[in-house]
């Protein structure tokens, strides 16, 4: 197959699959029930990653609640942002610099996930908003 | 850029597929691609191709990784508790 047919497939599958989950995490609250699978860090090790409450604040995120959205991951939105503005620079939406383009830009990003971490498993105030 | 325009365009450091992963799956395979995209960037800043194509192939690698295990576990999720979740579904009516 041709790189480019076969870059276009790969396209066409990950739409279709991130319609499914959008669609999925819209209808169902990974609160309850075991649909979703847990953290595998969290229920073996009992410490937060950096990705703990991400599947509940998307199910937050898709019904627009925004509070609960920043309350089980704070960094969802920002990570959001940063890869829509990089999908966008890469689609030839909009014209700059990706944010993912900057040399310390991977630096910048193991450090802020690196210190999330460490904060939201603080159980003090007031670092505990943090936790998901 | 940097000052390195006799050198090719910088490999890909799939840092995008490293912050995914890490957010949604695998926090150890998505810090290991972030760490080799930074590679990446330094060899290539540096001037050394050569390393940056060799840190890239890893962040790939990592970024696989971390994709195949996410699938692996929502398989072994689904196998396990999907049919009780179908069950569930066809009794419970009122959702």
């Amino acid at each position: 197959m041709q790189a480019a047919t076969k870059k276009k497939y790969i396209i066409l599958v990950l739409g279709v699959l991130s319609v499914l989950a959008i669609l999925l995490y819209f209808l169902y609250n990974p609160e309850k029930g075991l649909l979703f699978p847990k953290c595998p860090f969290n229920q073996y090790l009992g410490i937060y990653c950096s990705g703990c409450g991400s599947q509940r604040a998307i199910h937050d995120l898709l019904h627009l609640r925004i509070k609960d959205v920043l309350s089980h991951n704070l960094l969802l939105i920002p990570a959001l942002i940063v890869i829509l503005q990089h999908l966008a620079v890469t689609l030839d939406f909009y014209k700059g610099k990706s944010f993912l383009a900057y040399r310390y830009a991977p630096m910048t990003i193991l450090l802020v996930i690196v210190v999330f971490m460490v904060l939201r498993n603080l159980k003090m105030y007031p670092f505990d908003f943090l936790a998901p | 850029m940097e000052n390195n325009s006799n050198l090719p365009p910088k490999p890909n450091n799939y840092l995008v597929l490293a912050i995914l992963s890490t957010i949604f799956c695998c926090l150890a395979t998505g810090i290991a691609s972030i760490i080799y995209a930074s590679k990446v960037n330094e060899a290539y800043a540096r001037g050394d191709y050569e390393e940056a194509v060799k840190a890239s192939k890893n962040a790939k690698m990592w970024v696989l990784i971390g994709a195949g295990l996410s699938a692996l576990i929502w398989i072994i999720y689904i196998a396990i508790f999907g049919f009780a979740f179908l069950g569930a579904m066809s009794n419970a009516g009122s959702y």
